[in-house]
């Protein structure tokens, strides 16, 4: 039967999905090649003229520049990998920890739900800068730390540890503030797991840990996926990184459009790889749901 | 007698268990809700109120002349007018395109399908900083610098703010949808694009409401690219106008302005702090007004749809 579907039908399913995807291709053409087309080129050219635009071949220059005389480029890199190393893994642990908490039926869930997901709403973008402009974020950490350090318990652990745990702390609330997309997405992800395969571990007297690891993780591969490509990217094209902050400075303030060109794609180029070495270490463990 | 008093003490921890995550739910929850409550505060302090340290949950003078002020500064009528039109356009052709779009990358095969699939993960990948001179130039082309059609238009085509990330969204949903529905709509003679509009489009739920949510949020908050594209005093939107939000201050307060000058940079921000919180504040009411009606549709839609499996 399945092999009678060649010929006019599988054509007609190409014309059809074709037809489907035509409004992003028509998009393709007119909003994104050109401009993609043109920031490439800048990577491998001089402008020599800015308001004709004429250029003139410049090989890989710009690359060998970002590498031999830019001292700051890849000083940023290395702090915004050290940034993501910790960032990504630790918004992803307290993204599934919070949404197992809150997909757990007891009275007042929804006002829970509403709170940590508040930042998302109000938070991205200018508002949120706005209040950490005015130190906000710090004096959250200052009230958190005088709850859970008293003044005592810091004197007795020394100047050290207590920067230690301020730093941590503070790294941690900058977290919270960022992961409500994830919560979303693992409570989604959380909620489409079937009941019944809790009731059947259950029956059989499995603990709460086991049915975590056993039922809850393995549902949850998909999710967990789209969670760690959406934090990287997230990480990368967010405009507080310090290395995205450099490109800017060298395109705007130094007007070296070429260099930063290059730098920023030298930098997507790493965060494609990135994407990539994900989806291929997660393959093996995502669980295939068949209907 | 065994097992009932395994069941008792089972009780008294599940009771501790209780209070312990209730305890860490109300700690988490006071971290997040921090800036949102120091910002409901200081904006009805008086300047008096803001510079005194030992006044902090509780103003002594309330005060609502920094509204006044916020509201003056950020000519919030029009800005904000400017604002929801924006957005809901662009909005409304985020989710018409993307849901389309993806649907055709998840249920067809066609030549160069991944290939296609690839760009549109690429396109999440670059922020729009880097190409924004190029964009410039294409938009210059078209004639639209100095409208809001940069920011509206290319959502009606899956690009925009982050459209990819909807039609990756999107997919996401469609590719674990049976197909059962869809064959017997076939069968009953239904056109593919009907069968996406009536069967397929009424199913996502959940979905169709995250997205419509974030792209709501980051068109709203967004301040760079109507920086760039939009010219005109009288089109310019929210966020925009709380980046200008100092200057336009000095502006208005005349010799007030002359007194903050004098200040160091610290006392200045200080001394704004109260208007600025205020602003902050009108800018956020229309999306917790859209948060708190989306966030009972949300859990609606994540029922409706039959995702729980019950």
């Amino acid at each position: 039967m399945k092999k009678q579907k060649h010929g006019a039908a599988k054509r007609r399913e190409a014309i059809t999905g074709l037809l489907f995807v035509s409004p992003w291709i028509i998009g393709l053409c007119a909003f994104f090649a050109f401009p993609i087309f043109r920031s490439l080129q800048l990577c491998f050219v001089n402008v020599v003229n800015m308001t004709d635009y004429s250029v003139e071949w410049a090989g890989l220059d710009h690359f060998k520049e970002i590498f031999e005389t830019d001292t700051w480029y890849i000083k940023h890199f290395l702090t915004s990998m050290k940034e993501m190393l910790l960032q990504i893994p630790l918004t992803n642990i307290f993204a599934i920890f919070i949404a197992i908490l809150i997909n757990k039926k007891f009275p007042g869930r929804t006002v829970y739900r509403t709170i940590f997901f508040l930042p998302v709403i109000l938070g991205a973008g200018f508002v949120m800068s706005q209040l950490l402009g005015q130190g906000v974020q710090g004096e959250a950490m200052e009230t958190v730390e005088s709850v859970l350090l008293p003044t005592q318990i810091r004197i007795y652990l020394g100047p050290k540890v207590t920067a230690f745990i301020t730093d941590f702390l503070s790294l941690i609330t900058s977290i919270l503030w960022k992961c409500g997309v994830q919560i979303i997405i693992y409570l989604s992800g959380l909620q489409s797991v079937s009941p019944s395969l809790y009731e059947a571990a259950r029956v059989d007297s499995a603990t709460e840990w086991e049915m975590f690891w056993l039922i809850t993780m393995p549902m949850l591969s998909p999710i967990m996926l789209l969670n760690l490509v959406y934090s990287l990217v997230d990480f990368f094209i967010n405009s507080d990184n310090l290395l995205f902050k450099h490109i800017q400075d060298t395109a705007f303030e130094l007007n070296q459009f070429e260099n930063s060109s290059a730098m920023s794609w030298l930098f997507f180029l790493w965060a494609i790889l990135l994407v990539l070495v994900i989806f291929a270490v997660m393959r093996p463990f995502v669980k295939k749901v068949k209907d | 007698m065994n097992k009932l008093k395994h069941k008792s003490s089972n009780g008294a921890g599940a009771v501790i268990m209780r209070i312990a995550v209730y305890l860490f739910l109300t700690g988490l929850a006071f971290v997040f809700l921090y800036p949102f409550m120091t910002m409901l505060v200081d904006s009805v302090k008086t300047y008096a109120d803001i510079s005194n340290n030992t006044v902090k949950w509780i103003p002594r003078n309330f005060t609502l002349s920094n509204y006044k002020l916020a509201f003056e500064a950020l000519n919030v009528w029009r800005t904000g007018a400017n604002s929801v039109i924006v957005t809901v356009l662009a909005t409304a052709g985020h989710m018409i395109s993307c849901s389309l779009v993806a649907y055709g990358f998840a249920r067809y095969r066609f030549p160069l399908r991944n290939a296609m699939f690839a760009i549109v993960v690429l396109s999440i990948l670059i922020p729009t900083q880097t190409i924004i001179i190029p964009s410039y130039i294409t938009y210059t082309n078209m004639h639209i610098v100095g409208t809001q059609l940069p920011m509206i238009l290319p959502t009606f085509f899956g690009f925009g703010l982050r459209g990819g990330i909807f039609i990756f969204l999107f997919r996401q949903y469609f590719i674990k949808v049976p197909k059962s529905l869809e064959e017997a709509a076939a069968i009953d003679g239904c056109g593919p694009l009907r069968t996406f509009v009536q069967v397929v489009l009424p199913s996502t739920g959940a979905t169709m409401v995250v997205c419509f949510l974030l792209s709501m949020v980051w068109h709203f908050n967004d301040s760079y690219e109507p920086s760039i594209y939009l010219t005109d005093y009288d089109q310019f939107m929210l966020p925009q106008m709380l980046s200008m939000l100092s200057a336009n201050l000095s502006n208005m307060q005349g010799d007030m302005a002359n007194a903050a000058q004098n200040m160091s940079n610290d006392v200045q921000i200080m001394y704004h702090r109260g208007v600025v919180m205020a602003a902050v504040t009108i800018c956020l009411i229309p999306l917790f007004v859209l948060y708190v009606v989306m966030q009972r549709k949300f859990v609606e839609g994540v029922e409706r749809s039959g995702l729980t499996g019950e």
